[in-house]
């Protein structure tokens, strides 16, 4: 059984990529479940989504210390999931920072982020997912730039996450979408 | 051919009632029971529907099912409150046709105002409730819901949470399966379906010996129960829906009882299970339910749940984990490090461009007391806006003024709430009050749609849920109908003028309407207006511009603040908030 964490911000992506990392597994034969946590999310709140897969899989829900890869799209939203991570799970943070919103309570992000970051994950791949994804065409395939690095993690092969992109995402961003994939993958092998 | 697909909770449980042959789907949208509907509309010889509200869409069902059809209602828990009434006395009508009503509740209040567990409703109408734990429970329950309904000629309650709503499983179905369907030929039985006194006193007597033969069935039949007999446990574990999914694997050292649903009880299941065992654990989410009555059985082991298991919140495979310590230990387990309890929070917030957010800066500048209600505008509670007093219930926006007028209260008062909760149940609020003659001021913030649950349409924006066109009610022709003298139309974008309005209504002695009418940007899909920057030359610091609440105008510690190009929707409110005129208009 593998438990996997999708985190980021509402409108980043989060759900769709859960929904393709799903997608991915079933052709791969697993089993599969995934949760989403998104109650008020269009409204600019944390996202975030659960998989798990395996040979059969009942319970949706992820218990804290038993994640064995994190997905983050936004680096404060990693931090928020350190406490569902095995200590030899592998973090994949995306590593542009979305702003909070100015509230009365004068809540402020973290300004030491990235050495908690480097802290929090012993095992993490911290790169900027947003600035490959523009140089790639756009940065709203940042979702997809981040499924391919996290797809060095799992163990399915590329050509089923290729294959479930190919039948998910709209045929004008598809070719945009697997270039991403791509260079997420690359990154990601790069760096190991 | 068979084949594997993924589906959420709530597309299972319409891919359920489609192949159960349904033919009559009514409900109101109301997270997380929204997405039933709108997967059930994609099937063919389906009629679903919103409809104004849970009673209607209620009643409406059971006349399809009393006519003989297979008919289904969704919505959330709150939801069943509002359809009560139809829903107890179902049960007296019965049906010819299957009824089944989908409700979802919200365990961890992710977004309602309350954590009500619907169970109670399945005990007090009388009826069977069934709990799925995941997706492919939901496809089956509601199987085997329709089949139950028909069979004993019962409305089936079918009770799921957030966690099996919202969650993905792998359903193996037929794509090509065309169901049987009975469209309605209603056969005439008065006793029957016809409630005066005469005919409801023999009617209970029937529905007592129902349930009787339905606690039968989840005591014999297999569908209603899973066993797992763990050599040598001492202790057994009875649970349903999604914790009891979570329970069979953090409890591997328990036997299992998952019952498919809490009511009617199945005591003989329960004894036998119990059989040899020392303790039975009872483990259910937010109420005592199951374990107040398995108390009463008087069974030779030891029965708890309380004080283990929290009776608030999401009974999470963390949470059951803790429940597990604290069981074993005797003692609650020391509250667990949270390396997360420092990180700044990201609530939901009214979104950039929000019309709603006019409004309510108006509302501020009036100085009145706001009276709210459910929807997206409940947002306007939450800092900076801090912008409503009280918020109760769907349509409580347009009654609540007037309890509180009458009652001598002197502070100036407005009622807040939708363009789809003024159709849902604002409407009786509106005619209370001109009836009653109030002095009260309602403001309906008529965005053309119901936003909250993901844009649905309603009976003012003139399509249905099946896409078709229909008639659009007007809201200000519907005030004047029911007597309103005072009726305002206002641009919730300028505050100014707003205000003023609000003001002037708000000091008048009758009734008043005012609809704060715009467009949800992101409904529309397009911006306001030309996206506002700020001037970090003229801009002074002060702030003004933050207290709008809106999540474009970021500021990094003490430097001056800025609009992010990619956020602003050129509504033009931090504009007018700037008292220094630092704030412009994109070239």
């Amino acid at each position: 059984m593998k438990n996997i964490i999708l985190a980021g911000v509402g409108g980043q992506g989060v759900i769709l990529g859960a929904q393709l990392l799903s997608a991915a597994a079933l052709r791969a034969k697993y089993d599969v479940t995934t949760a989403e946590i998104h109650g008020m999310a269009q409204r600019g709140g944390s996202v975030s989504a659960q998989v798990r897969y395996g040979e059969c899989v009942h319970s949706s829900l992820i218990e804290k210390g038993t994640v064995d890869v994190l997905c983050a799209f936004e680096p404060l939203e990693a931090l928020r999931y350190r406490d569902f991570l095995t200590s030899n799970a592998v973090a994949v943070v995306a590593t542009e920072q979305r702003p909070v919103s100015f509230s009365a309570q004068g809540c402020a992000y973290p300004e030491n982020i990235s050495e908690r970051l480097h802290a929090a994950f012993p095992h993490g791949l911290f790169f900027d997912a947003h600035a490959l994804a523009r140089q790639t065409g756009s940065v709203r395939a940042a979702n997809l730039v981040l499924l391919g690095a996290l797809s060095c993690f799992l163990d399915f092969s590329p050509d089923v996450w290729r294959e479930a992109i190919t039948a998910t995402v709209k045929p004008q961003f598809l070719s945009l979408n697997l270039a991403a994939f791509d260079a997420g993958r690359a990154t990601a092998q790069g760096g190991l | 051919m068979r084949e594997k697909r993924l589906f959420t909770g709530n597309e299972a449980l319409a891919r359920g009632a489609y192949e159960s042959g349904v033919v009559f789907a009514a409900g109101y949208p109301g997270t997380p029971s929204t997405e039933i509907l709108e997967a059930l509309v994609h099937y063919p010889n389906v009629h679903a529907q919103w409809s104004p509200n849970e009673k209607t869409a209620c009643e409406a069902a059971v006349a399809a099912a009393i006519g003989g059809a297979r008919a289904l209602v969704t919505m959330k828990h709150v939801g069943l409150n509002v359809a009560a009434d139809a829903f107890v006395n179902s049960s007296y009508t019965g049906c010819a046709g299957g009824l089944v009503v989908i409700v979802a509740d919200d365990p961890g209040i992710y977004s309602s105002q309350n954590e009500q567990d619907s169970r109670h409703y399945a005990r007090l109408a009388k009826v069977p409730v069934l709990e799925p734990g995941n997706a492919r429970e939901a496809y089956q329950f509601v199987l085997d819901a329709f089949a139950l309904s028909e069979r004993f000629h019962t409305p089936v309650l079918i009770r799921t949470t957030t966690a099996v709503a919202h969650a993905r499983g792998v359903l193996d179905i037929d794509p090509d399966f065309v169901p049987e369907r009975h469209t309605a030929d209603f056969k005439r039985a008065i006793p029957h379906y016809a409630l005066v006194p005469q005919h409801a006193r023999a009617r209970k007597k029937e529905i007592l010996a129902r349930l009787e033969s339905l606690a039968q069935v989840y005591n014999t039949e297999e569908a209603f129960h899973t066993c797992i007999r763990r050599p040598n446990a001492s202790v057994g574990i009875i649970c349903t829906g999604a914790p009891a999914l979570a329970c069979m694997e953090i409890f591997d050292n328990a036997s299992i009882l998952k019952l498919a649903g809490s009511y009617p009880f199945a005591d003989d299941r329960i004894r036998a299970f119990a059989q040899g065992l020392e303790t039975l654990f009872v483990i259910e989410e937010n109420d005592d339910f199951l374990e107040e009555h398995i108390r009463s059985l008087a069974l030779p082991c030891r029965v708890c749940g309380t004080p283990y298991v929290p009776k608030t919140g999401e009974l999470s495979p963390t949470v059951l984990r803790r429940v597990r310590r604290y069981f074993e230990q005797g003692t609650p387990p020391p509250e667990e490090v949270n390396s997360a309890a420092d990180l700044p929070p990201r609530p939901p917030v009214l979104c950039p461009g929000c019309p709603h957010r006019g409004t309510f800066l108006a509302i501020k500048r009036a100085g009145v007391l706001a009276l709210g209600d459910i929807g997206c505008y409940s947002l306007g509670v939450l800092p900076p806006l801090s912008a409503l007093d009280i918020i109760l219930c769907m349509g409580g926006g347009a009654s609540m003024p007037h309890g509180l007028l009458s009652a001598g209260e002197t502070k100036k008062t407005v009622g807040v709430l939708g363009d789809s909760t003024f159709f849902h149940s604002g409407i009786t609020g509106l005619i209370d009050a001109v009836y009653n003659k109030s002095s009260a001021t309602i403001i309906v913030l008529d965005n053309r749609i119901t936003a909250m649950t993901g844009h649905q349409d309603h009976p003012g924006t003139g399509r249905t849920l099946a896409e078709r066109e229909t008639i659009a009610l007007s809201i200000e022709k519907m005030a004047e109908a029911c007597g309103v003298k005072r009726i305002r139309v206002i641009n919730p974008y300028d505050v100014q003028t707003s205000a003023r309005v609000i003001e002037e209504e708000a000091a008048a002695d009758e009734v008043s309407l005012i609809v704060a009418r715009a467009p949800c940007p992101l409904h529309a899909k397009k911006a306001v207006g030309v996206r506002c920057v700020i001037d970090a030359n003229v801009c002074k610091n002060c702030r003004a511009c933050l207290k709008i609440g809106c999540p474009a105008v970021q500021v990094c510690g003490s430097e001056k603040p800025s609009i992010d190009p990619n956020l602003c929707a050129g509504c033009d409110l931090c504009l007018q908030a700037c008292a220094f005129n630092a704030i412009t208009h994109e070239k």
